[in-house]
């Protein structure tokens, strides 16, 4: 199984990152007048992206003053990988893998755990900001999104992280690639995770 | 199609199984495959619905993540703010940027337009750089009221604090006395006790003595009361997750206070009987009472070395609250030669057992339950081999804790270790699932292990890999000061602080770098050449990528790590010396590397470890400062750089 480098992403984002791969291979060493203008790429790549890396960082690691840490680690690293001539095809792939890879480092330290969902429905439906759906809708979504809450505490780490990348538009392949895995493991933790929502579905 | 999708179909009389369609809607089936599928669906209503369920999963999910999740995910606390900075603080490494650039760009995009300023007469540069000057001045003013510390950060120092203290005797035992009261019911009612704990840490050996207080007045509180006391609040500690080994500890706290579900926390500064400065945490729990639970904990810990003095508890009862005031009369660090062995003969790591405050690990969801994707074999595969090692390393667990997959005399896997946590153990445990009943699992948690009393276990790993640094001055605290006030970002009170935060992260950035080094390294060394060549491809392949997602994490950390220091140091030249830049071929040039890149991760480790932590000699500090150091980290980078150019030549050889 030869590994492919990742296919860069349709749309916007890759004629951003296209621009920056150009950009980048010249970089080094003629630096300064090109740097700046890597900057500020950078500075963009970093308005559009963080985001969804903070988001994700926050609902699967918790912690937010540390996740927001971590995206600006995550791009920094970019900026230097980038800077040294590295060519990295898929950017947004690579910056959820070292945004994942630095939490998963913390973490073992035992200060970064605290997944979104760790305290009870009430106390989440509590903490609900108004802009929420009104109540009457609240009240309608209530019974789907308490057995949903309910499966997700049994999904694993695993399993919660492959749901929540690929809500995030990434392929199997590109899964496996942030979490360290094949895309078979993806695979299975997927059909696993799907498994236990659609079990608490049908309760 | 393969073989495994045909025998599927055909079990389930022509019908996809469901997985196939979930794969068919995520675009993962091969074109043929797909096609199937596709041709399926549209003759089949019974798998049409199916596969409605299927994106009525996953559309769940979806709105459950977006109306739910989302929502609730709070704004980054610091608003993004110093990313520009940190940027700049990079590139100005590796390049050159005028103050004034800088300082626009620091402004961010609202500002972009000063830019152009900077080609006008220099009068009205410096008017307009004196008014943003005064405007980020008034930013910093309203922005910047956080507290000085957090209470994570509060503990954690404390903890460090001490673990410090500890690691500077050689043999530690730890004594503390401490002086207890009690509160309750409207009567005033009041007891106290006194209760002096010695602990042998590397013998794992406790001792714990009670008493009255001395000239107490008689009456006023029998030894019978005390002992109820003392017994009481022992029972309090263990089903609210103190240590009772500890009773007044910032770890212990931590470990409460973590246990918690929900709560409230504000940390004010005090001061103490003698005039010096301290910090008090009070922790309020928001969990519905319960009998024996805690309801409210304050810690106060010296400011000037994080040292906890005084505990507080309420505590729900039977028809009421009581208060216990628990407060330090004496702290010490004392090697055991010093000890008095009596105090310890009657026991031998007894009690130990006996006041475990941990519960039970709760049970878990069984996952044997479902099916896996490996058969138990009586031998086990070398692709299992290389899968487990894989799903460990995303777990995190091949990075320095004690965890390792071994081969049974019987020639099936075991994978044995030590972790600090019973969550932790679960952890791996899920992550392994996929191969969990193909393999034994023999890891422990510490608090197991020494229940079983193993004598092999002779000092505990509880602080092997701890950075402490402490409030004292590092070794290289001018450099950093000078660095940070550079920078024009901080009060001078903050200095302080980002001076040991920007220690310790590249304390530990240093640290994870060599672990990753020595991760690789056993991964590498874990097959003889023969064996690379018995290897299948897919098997093979796994255990490339592995090693090369190891060598590029240590390149892309060994550069950022580089780059911080340089900024920081500005080392006179950079050098690039490339010298004896052998071509890696094959598994002998790769295992050669990998210890070379252990051996430069050590040297740069230690001398950075030596500068960034307090050392007890003051000599080895410099070592940071000499050309041997950089030109260590700056091969570290090449060496990784040669390991990822090898293993892609490795990965496209073909397999004898």
């Amino acid at each position: 199984m030869p590994r492919e480098e990742l296919k860069p992403q349709s749309g916007l984002e890759s004629a951003t990152v296209s621009e920056v791969a150009l950009r980048l291979g010249t970089a080094l060493p003629g630096f300064s007048e090109e740097a700046k203008t890597l900057e500020q790429d950078i500075i963009r790549l970093f308005e559009q992206w963080r985001a969804p890396i903070y988001e994700y960082l926050v609902i699967v690691f918790g912690h937010p003053a540390e996740a927001e840490e971590i995206v600006q680690d995550a791009f920094l690293q970019f900026f230097n990988a980038l800077g040294s001539s590295q060519t990295i095809h898929n950017p947004k792939g690579w910056l959820f893998r070292v945004a994942h890879n630095l939490a998963l480092n913390r973490r073992r330290h035992d200060k970064f755990f605290d997944p979104l969902e760790a305290g009870t429905f009430e106390e989440l439906c509590h903490l609900l900001p108004d802009t929420a759906p009104n109540p009457e809708q609240m009240l309608l979504r209530q019974e789907k999104f308490t057995r949903l809450y309910t499966a997700m505490k049994r999904l694993s780490l695993q399993e919660k992280q492959c749901l929540h990348l690929r809500a995030e538009g990434f392929r199997y392949r590109e899964i496996g690639e942030i979490l360290g895995v094949s895309s078979d493991t993806v695979n299975e933790y997927l059909r696993r995770a799907m498994r236990k929502l659609r079990e608490q579905q049908n309760d | 199609m393969t073989d495994r999708q045909k025998t599927n179909w055909a079990e389930r009389g022509g019908h996809p199984p469901e997985d196939d369609l979930r794969l068919y809607v995520d675009g993962e089936l091969e074109a043929p495959a797909s096609a199937l599928v596709k041709a399926h669906l549209e003759a089949c209503w019974s798998c049409r619905v199916k596969l409605d369920e299927v994106q009525e999963t996953i559309a769940d999910f979806i709105s459950y993540r977006n109306q739910m999740l989302r929502p609730l995910v709070p704004p980054p606390p610091d608003n993004w703010r110093g990313f520009d900075a940190r940027l700049r603080q990079f590139s100005g490494s590796a390049g050159s940027s005028s103050w004034w650039t800088q300082f626009v760009s620091l402004l961010g995009k609202p500002f972009a337009d000063l830019r152009a300023l900077a080609r006008s007469p220099l009068r009205i540069r410096f008017v307009v750089g004196l008014l943003v000057t005064l405007a980020a001045c008034a930013a910093w003013i309203v922005f910047d009221h956080e507290p000085v510390v957090t209470a994570t950060e509060l503990l954690e120092r404390a903890a460090e604090a001490q673990t410090q203290q500890i690691l500077s005797a050689s043999q530690p035992v730890v004594y503390q006395q401490i002086q207890i009261r009690r509160k309750r019911g409207s009567l005033a009612q009041t007891e106290t006790a006194k209760l002096e704990t010695w602990n042998d840490l590397n013998n794992s050996r406790f001792k714990q003595v009670s008493g009255q207080l001395s000239g107490q007045l008689s009456g006023q509180s029998s030894s019978a009361a005390s002992e109820e006391m003392l017994g009481a609040l022992e029972r309090i500690f263990q089903a609210n997750r103190l240590d009772w080994r500890r009773p007044l500890s910032a770890v212990s706290f931590a470990e409460w206070r973590k246990s918690l579900r929900g709560k409230n926390e504000e940390i004010r500064r005090s001061r103490l009987a003698d005039g010096s400065k301290a910090l008090n945490l009070r922790t309020t729990s928001t969990e519905p009472p319960q009998s024996g639970a805690i309801l409210e904990a304050t810690l106060t810990v010296r400011a000037r070395d994080w040292h906890p003095l005084r505990q507080t508890l309420r505590v729900r009862e039977v028809g009421g609250e009581a208060e216990y005031e628990l407060v330090e009369t004496a702290f010490e660090v004392v090697s055991l030669a010093s000890v008095n062995p009596a105090i310890f003969a009657e026991s031998p790591a007894a009690p130990l057992a006996a006041t475990t405050p941990l519960a039970a690990p709760s049970p878990m969801p069984s996952l044997r339950s479902s099916p896996t994707i490996v058969p138990a074999p009586v031998t086990a595969s070398v692709a299992l081999e290389i899968e487990t090692l894989a799903l460990l390393a995303q777990a995190g667990a091949d990075l320095g804790e004690q965890v390792s997959v071994e081969r049974t005399p019987e020639g099936g896997l075991k994978i044995a270790g030590l972790v600090e946590t019973a969550e932790r153990k679960q952890e791996l445990k899920h992550a392994l699932a996929p191969v969990l009943n193909a393999v034994r699992f023999e890891v422990e948690t510490v608090e197991e292990a020494l229940r079983r009393n193993q004598p092999a276990l002779a000092s505990p790993p509880v602080v092997v890999e701890q950075r402490a640094t402490t409030a004292n001055a590092l070794p290289v605290e001018e450099e950093l000061r000078r660095y940070l006030s550079g920078q024009g970002r901080f009060t001078s009170e903050q200095l302080d602080g980002e001076v040991q935060r920007l220690a310790r992260r590249t304390a530990n950035a240093s640290f994870s770098l060599r672990q990753r080094a020595q991760a690789m390294k056993r991964l590498v060394e874990r097959f003889a050449p023969e064996q690379w060549q018995a290897f299948d491809e897919a098997g093979r392949a796994r255990l490339l990528d592995l090693i090369e997602a190891h060598a590029a994490a240590v390149r892309e950390q060994g550069q950022a790590l580089r780059q911080s220091l340089q900024a920081i140091f500005k080392p006179s030249e950079s050098s690039s010396a490339m010298s004896g830049a052998t071509e890696i071929t094959g598994v002998p040039e790769l295992i050669r590397a990998a210890n070379q890149l252990v051996e430069l991760s050590a040297t740069s480790d230690q001398a950075i470890q030596a500068a960034f932590t307090l050392s007890t000699d003051g000599a080895p500090a410099q070592a940071i400062k000499t050309p041997a150091f950089w030109s260590a980290l700056t091969r570290l980078e090449q060496v990784a750089g040669q390991i990822q150019t090898g293993v892609a030549r490795i990965r496209q050889s073909p397999q004898r």
